[in-house]
């Protein structure tokens, strides 16, 4: 009964259309009676999900809190799921929407930050930056992550969205868009707005 | 078509990130070779795309990713053995991400509302017969009505209405007697 256990994409599949299609076929799997097929779906994207909230909320336990959330509704709701949309951009919007929610009802963002890894210095972008002449060389690691956290929060959710999903999970517009449930226009505008802002606060190292 | 510093710049993003200048980015990029402005505006953007994304080394706990599955099952059986309660159905009712859309469903449920509003003020309306009445004929008749009667004439035409007593005040003339009819 229902579709035959799917096997995991290859390298050299396209990678995106064979993990969509794959994720398709779990979904179908869970919608058909399977919930073990739910687990991997949580698998598969708990990673991406869990940093997505961390960078919206500047604070790793809410955003494992609300991780949990968003996975729940997510398996409450799958009977409604159509399988149009990627199961991706699905949990991506229950995630988003879980944290937009949290931060109107919270009083003051509480910052807990998670350590960077020790490749960032590695990151071709980390060498760039302190190989400018503007950027003191002795920069401390821990004050720049404050200082790009801090400018974060202080973005309104919207555009903070937006920034999130555009320049750190490195979605496209059109799928910005979808996940929260605006146009292209908007989504760049905010973009567009949100840098701007970021670009003052962050004047030291740009 | 036509790009200008002011059409340009929201597109700086998509260009900045690599995004290969065909249609409307080529116009862009074409328009960034002659305007120093958003040149410098350009590479602003490239630095702060380049800044933000080493937020990506900011990786979660190993521990909460290694217990998240655990951790799941524990929140989703408490969730599916918990009674739920009339509000908290109702508000999952319309935070549902897909099916019927949001919109129609605030309406769906205002206009079920609306009705019961004015179902409940029509029987309100029908049962204000049976009140204590006063008859009293007169064709000259001047009582001073109340806000309630002017606005049930006014909606009403020529329907008579009987009003009980202490929302009129009414004085006939001692040597007739008068119907009021509203």
């Amino acid at each position: 009964m229902g579709d035959p256990r799917p096997q995991p994409p290859t390298a050299q599949d396209a990678a995106t259309t064979a993990e969509v299609e794959y994720d398709r076929a779990l979904v179908r799997r869970v919608q058909g009676g399977d919930p073990r097929a739910f687990d991997e779906l949580v698998e598969r994207h708990k990673s991406r999900v869990i940093g997505t909230l961390y960078h919206m909320l500047g604070n790793r336990d809410d955003a494992a809190d609300l991780a949990q959330d968003a996975f729940v509704r997510a398996f409450q709701s799958i009977s409604r799921f159509r399988n149009e949309s990627s199961f991706s951009s699905w949990i991506y919007r229950i995630a988003i929407n879980t944290a937009l929610n949290f931060i109107r009802l919270r009083k003051a963002p509480a910052l807990s930050l998670n350590e960077w890894a020790e490749d960032v210095e590695e990151d071709p972008a980390w060498k760039e930056l302190i190989s400018r002449e503007s950027v003191h060389k002795e920069m401390d690691r821990g004050e720049l992550r404050e200082r790009l956290n801090e400018a974060l929060q202080k973005l309104s959710k919207d555009q903070r969205a937006v920034v999130v999903l555009h320049d750190i999970e490195g979605l496209r517009h059109q799928e910005i868009a979808k996940i929260l449930g605006c146009t292209e226009a908007t989504a760049r505008s905010r973009l567009f707005y949100a840098h701007q802002q970021l670009q003052t606060w962050l004047a030291d190292y740009l | 078509m036509h790009v200008n510093c002011r059409n340009a710049q929201p597109h700086l993003g998509d260009l900045a990130r690599g995004t290969p200048a065909t249609g409307r980015l080529a116009s862009v990029k074409a328009h960034l070779d002659g305007c120093p402005a958003c040149s410098v505006a350009f590479e602003r953007t490239r630095r702060l795309q380049s800044l933000l994304s080493l937020k990506r080394h900011e990786s979660p706990d190993e521990l909460i990713a290694r217990n998240f599955l655990p951790e799941f099952h524990r929140r989703l059986y408490a969730s599916l053995t918990r009674r739920r309660s009339f509000l908290s159905r109702m508000r999952s009712f319309f935070e549902a991400e897909e099916g019927l859309p949001v919109l129609a469903r605030g309406l769906a449920f205002a206009s079920a509302v609306f009705l019961s509003l004015f179902s409940l003020y029509t029987a309100h309306l029908s049962m204000q017969t049976g009140s204590t009445t006063v008859v009293v004929q007169s064709s000259n008749a001047r009582p001073s009505a109340t806000m309630k009667e002017v606005a049930f004439e006014r909606f009403s035409g020529q329907h008579p209405a009987v009003y009980v007593l202490d929302r009129v005040s009414y004085a006939p003339r001692m040597d007739e007697t008068s119907v009021l009819s509203f």
